[in-house]
């Protein structure tokens, strides 16, 4: 089922018909009340990660990566996130606001996200550690509690596997309650009914009381490409950077060190069928 | 050093993940205790009563398999009383949603996605990989008294020998949960979308014929992989421009990538780099698609899905006479 249509299904109030045949015990509008107004605010963290197609050079003390080379963009998880938001505020009155934490290089990625449709950019400025996923969290919390949003999106299963985890702890600073890895989502009423993607094509519809956040998976929804009039106009749009502490690290990087087997593909070869048991194995658990 | 491993389970059985957790604390001294959560926590608790294991705990109150904040709450509460120094849970969409929130609420150390744990000099250093695993990062966790782990699925051997362990039945108390599962959708039977297959695979210029993409579809179909395609095959219209992956196409993010045949232009790449495992099969050793896979067989595409999908076939066979 496509993504819009999910939405506008389920705001329509076909909700109960898209989530699947099995009888819910209550319905679900019991559950949570509804909000007054059709205002709706959606905080999207985006993690705009450190990357590089290059080699990777190392710090001389070995406990990081030379920021150098690396360029700063949003990824395919931030992007997800971002869309997903749009789709979602579409039909009420409302705001996207996207959160994250960098320097001034996070900037530019911000604005493409600005471009895309997101009303408004705010930057806690401080560099983000490489594999501290609460740090952010850590440092957002405020940040997201003074803006009063019903959800929070951020990106799940981006290319360094570090945003879902952001979302989990930045639920639990805030109080909130959490839904990871969906893939749809759609929000009516104070609640939000989410699919969660558990793999092996297996999904759970978990329903989420407001305000919550939610992560949704790299991929699931399919980011716009904005105008080149948007772009030109984001070039200009203000990103509010808001200055704050360092939080302790919950993790501090001993060494960092390229793996004996390099990021290369391990070639499989010998006698053909050997190789076709190797491919196979590489599927264990996942066949049928 | 004591260990807690939160094990996971689904569809009323234990997934596969929790005897990883439970293997992955045998380089580490000191006791290993096991918290089930869930209406079936009892008689799943007396699987995990295994060699390596000193207690089972079993939380049989709450009303599904899985939400989130009730494995939050229950989880807090346990650490509050056993007091490990370290927790373990699987770096799935379930560990997703309530490892990292609590330890935030613990003020714990935390790691994710981490496919090695030891001890050094009585410090626990855990690994994992950054950029797309390029480098792997050694972490420690100075000054926590706790800290809380993801650890990947599939990055520790599963196997472990029934036990004599104990196991405990605790009255925890549970909140009313925020994020309610309503229900669980099995659709592992049928065909998925493209943007929500665990497995795709893609079919590149190795296919010129309808003969040859259906060889490939039946793969697929073995699989349980959505079919994804380049933009030869689009123009050729051999496929709807809706299984594009590249330029004008999708991204997609699938556990495992198999790309048949696929050469790999630029674009195709940047869209499916968010792949967990690519792996890739090519007649042509210099194919860019070697350049980011994780996996290789240079060999011809199709010879190698017909014998994929051989074997696969007499694997089931097999399964079936087994008793």
């Amino acid at each position: 089922m496509c993504c819009t249509a999910f939405h506008a299904a389920f705001v329509a109030g076909a909700g109960e018909a898209l989530v699947g045949s099995t009888p819910s015990n209550e319905p679900v509008r019991s559950v949570v009340p509804a909000r007054q107004g059709d205002e709706l605010k959606i905080v999207v963290y985006v993690r705009i990660m450190p990357w590089t197609e290059e080699e990777i050079h190392f710090t001389p003390d070995g406990r990081g990566v030379d920021p150098g080379l690396l360029a700063f963009e949003l990824g395919d998880g931030d992007l997800s996130a971002i869309e997903a938001a749009l789709q979602v505020i579409e039909g009420h009155d409302g705001e996207v606001v996207l959160v994250t934490v960098g320097d001034q290089k996070a900037d530019a990625p911000l604005r493409l996200g600005l471009a895309m449709g997101a009303h408004r950019a705010i930057r806690v400025d401080a560099s983000a550690p490489l594999a501290d996923a609460l740090f952010a969290a850590s440092l957002l919390s405020p940040v997201v509690a003074e803006e009063q949003p019903q959800l929070v999106l951020c990106g799940a299963r981006s290319l360094d596997a570090m945003t879902d985890e952001t979302g989990g702890a930045l639920a639990a600073f805030l109080g909130w309650p959490c839904a990871a890895v969906a893939s749809r989502l759609a929000v009516a009423n104070g609640r939000a009914i989410i699919r969660r993607k558990l793999g092996n094509g297996v999904a759970e519809v978990v329903e989420l009381a407001t305000p919550g956040v939610v992560t949704v998976q790299a991929g699931s929804y399919q980011p716009r490409h904005p105008s080149l009039k948007a772009l030109k106009n984001a070039d200009n749009a203000p990103v509010d950077a808001r200055q704050c502490e360092r939080p302790p690290a919950s993790a501090v990087i001993r060494r960092i060190y390229r793996p004996t087997t390099e990021n290369t593909a391990q070639m499989l070869d010998g006698e053909f069928g050997d190789v076709i048991t190797d491919v196979a194995n590489l599927f264990a658990g996942r066949v049928p | 050093m004591t260990t807690l491993v939160i094990a996971e389970h689904r569809q009323r059985v234990i997934r596969p993940v929790s005897f990883e957790l439970i293997s992955a604390t045998r380089e580490l001294e000191g006791e290993v205790v096991v918290l089930v959560i869930g209406p079936d926590a009892v008689r799943l608790g007396a699987q995990l009563r295994l060699d390596g294991v000193d207690k089972v705990i079993a939380v049989p109150g709450a009303e599904a398999d899985y939400e989130s904040d009730v494995y939050l709450a229950v989880a807090e509460q346990v650490v509050r009383e056993e007091h490990p120094d370290l927790v373990l849970a699987g770096h799935t969409a379930d560990g997703l949603g309530f490892a990292p929130g609590l330890a935030a609420r613990l003020g714990a150390g935390f790691a994710s996605d981490v496919f090695r744990l030891r001890l050094d000099d009585g410090a626990l250093v855990a690994t994992r990989g950054l950029f797309r695993g390029s480098v792997h990062a050694d972490l420690e966790f100075p000054q926590r008294e706790t800290v809380v782990v993801l650890v990947r699925p599939g990055a520790f051997a599963g196997a472990a020998e029934p036990a004599s362990v104990p196991l405990v039945e605790a009255g925890v108390q549970l909140p009313a949960s925020r994020a309610r599962h309503r229900e669980l959708i099995d659709r592992s039977e049928e065909e998925v979308d493209l943007d929500e297959a665990d497995t795709v695979l893609a079919v590149g210029g190795c296919v010129s014929d309808r003969e040859s993409l259906a060889r490939l579809e039946r793969l697929a179909k073995t699989l349980g992989a959505a079919v994804a395609t380049t933009r030869p095959l689009v123009e050729a219209g051999l496929m709807p421009s809706a299984r594009l992956i590249g330029q004008s196409g999708q991204r997609v993010a699938p556990a495992i990538y198999l790309a048949m045949g696929v050469s790999g232009a630029a674009q195709h790449l940047a869209g499916i780099r968010s792949s967990g495992t690519i792996i890739a099969v090519n007649s042509d050793p210099d194919a860019q698609i070697f350049t980011i896979a994780d996996y290789g067989v240079v060999a011809d595409a199709l010879a190698v899905a017909d014998a994929l999908d051989a074997w696969f076939a007499r694997a089931q066979d097999q399964r079936k006479d087994s008793p």
